[in-house]
């Protein structure tokens, strides 16, 4: 007869032989779920990424010269590298949005930056020159470094890192895509240079995902089994999403749901903590936060952009780091013309902490030697050209600088469609 | 003599006792293996879907 809990706890020992009761039978316990764990990842493989089809990728071929190993913003696999095609020049491109040709609403046109620069440069060594382009939207220092040492892991024959002016040494957001955090974990935590932007960084369940998913792909694959299974709920469920006209006739979201409708903690900052009026202009907004970024002492982005410059260093591999350029008419205010100064001072001081032979830093922000670039805002091009031929003479003239035998020289521009 | 030994040493091998272990390690299975599924479905129901909308920095 059961009586009280201690009745119950008899009956279920009794029935299933006190499961759990002994250090031992939690142990077996634990290989029961480590065995689960992989039977599920190898009785229900997770969908495979399409990546011809992901954001940065869609209309390329197969056989495009031109890569982005990026998965979406929020994937824990963070990217897709193909292994290093021997008889291919590869050059890993990271960079943030700073790296397109963008439109505006008057002129300009939409291109990739290491792309117009691949169409200079089609061959080195003889060998077909192929990109891999982290093109990370959004990105901030920390994405950027997480992505340089995928990049570096992937031994290419280059790597160039486009360093954007604004976010460069700025602490408003050291980090934007926090799942890069775990695929970037391996190849960081063998370089003890990295141990105090690990632990800074990176949360408990960063690594402790990191380190399951490097066998278990039940734990790996979880974006890909959220998709198909929102896909599979989406088709179950009678409640639809609403259109996009529909939610267009909503009133603005106030107090909460705004804070709700930010995708990124940088919204909140930027609204209750603003540099400028919140409801300032594109342009200036992003002029305060170039300054902001040039504020002088103690910041976490320069140690992440420090650490970064030396794991290049380190690396061995030829790598140009440049400073992204800016629209020079914002530089007629003295304010932001110091400010640029100041980042471009701090950068030079970097890169003489990390001399290497492999690694270029051009700490001096291109509007300042080249003209003709055009802007849709201070940081995004909308004639990039004369920056292109720029780049082609720089990766050329780097590789020769490291290896004199290095056969690379750009096509004139006229030459190229 | 030989013999003699070999029958003491099957004497003196512990039983495995099987049968009424068995439930036991029946449980430890299922209470693994359910685990394992709840721990996955977690993961896949926490895993990040936020809409990347770019503000233009």
């Amino acid at each position: 007869m059961i009586r009280n809990v201690k009745d119950v706890t008899a009956l279920l020992d009794r029935r299933f032989g006190s499961a759990g009761a002994r250090p031992l039978s939690l142990v077996r316990i634990l290989v029961w779920v480590g065995v689960g764990l992989y039977l599920i990842g190898s009785l229900a493989p997770a969908r495979p990424v399409d990546m011809s089809k992901t954001h940065y990728n869609a209309g390329r071929t197969a056989n495009s010269p031109i890569f982005d190993p990026l998965l979406n913003q929020n994937d824990p696999r963070g990217w897709m590298v193909h292994k290093k095609d021997p008889s291919k020049f590869t050059i890993a491109w990271v960079g943030t949005s700073t790296m397109q040709n963008v439109r505006s609403a008057t002129a300009g046109y939409y291109s990739f930056i290491p792309a117009d620069v691949r169409a200079r440069i089609p061959k080195i060594d003889g060998k077909s020159v192929h990109i891999n382009m982290y093109l990370l939207e959004g990105g901030r220092s920390m994405d950027v470094y997480n992505a340089v040492s995928s990049a570096i892991a992937s031994k290419p024959d280059l790597i160039m890192v486009d360093l954007n002016p604004l976010w460069v040494f700025n602490d408003r957001a050291v980090q934007e895509w926090d799942a890069l955090n775990g695929p970037a974990l391996g190849h960081m935590v063998e370089d003890p240079a990295n141990w105090p932007l690990l632990a800074a960084l990176d949360s408990p369940s960063d690594v402790a995902l990191a380190l399951g998913g490097t066998h278990l792909s039940s734990l790996r694959d979880r974006w890909s089994y959220a998709q198909q299974l929102h896909d599979a709920m989406a088709n179950l469920s009678p409640l639809k999403l609403p259109s996009a006209a529909s939610l267009a006739k909503q009133p603005p979201p106030t107090g909460l749901a705004l804070i709700n409708a930010w995708s990124t903690s940088l919204g909140f900052w930027n609204y209750y903590r603003p540099l400028v009026p919140s409801n300032a202009s594109v342009g200036t907004q992003q002029e305060a936060l170039m300054r902001e970024d040039a504020a002088p002492g103690p910041a976490m982005s320069a140690d992440i952009t420090s650490t970064m410059l030396g794991a290049l260093a380190k690396s061995k591999i030829p790598s140009v780091a440049y400073l992204s350029p800016v629209d020079p008419s914002a530089l007629v205010n003295p304010a932001n013309d110091a400010a640029m100064g100041r980042i471009e001072s701090r950068l030079k001081q970097l890169a003489d902490q990390h001399r290497s032979p492999n690694l270029l830093v051009q700490p001096q922000s291109a509007e300042r030697f080249l003209s003709g670039l055009t802007f849709k805002d201070l940081a995004h091009m909308t004639n990039s050209k004369p920056m292109v031929d720029y780049l082609a003479g720089l990766v050329c003239s780097h590789l020769t600088a490291v290896n004199p035998a290095t056969e690379c020289s750009p096509k004139p521009r006229a030459s190229t469609p | 003599m030989q013999s003699q030994a070999e029958s003491e040493h099957a004497m003196n091998r512990p039983k495995l006792n099987l049968e009424n272990r068995l439930p036991r390690y029946l449980a430890e299975v299922v209470i693994g293996l359910v685990l394992a599924l709840l721990v996955v479905l977690a993961l896949v129901a926490t895993v990040g879907s936020v809409p990347f909308i770019y503000a233009g920095f």
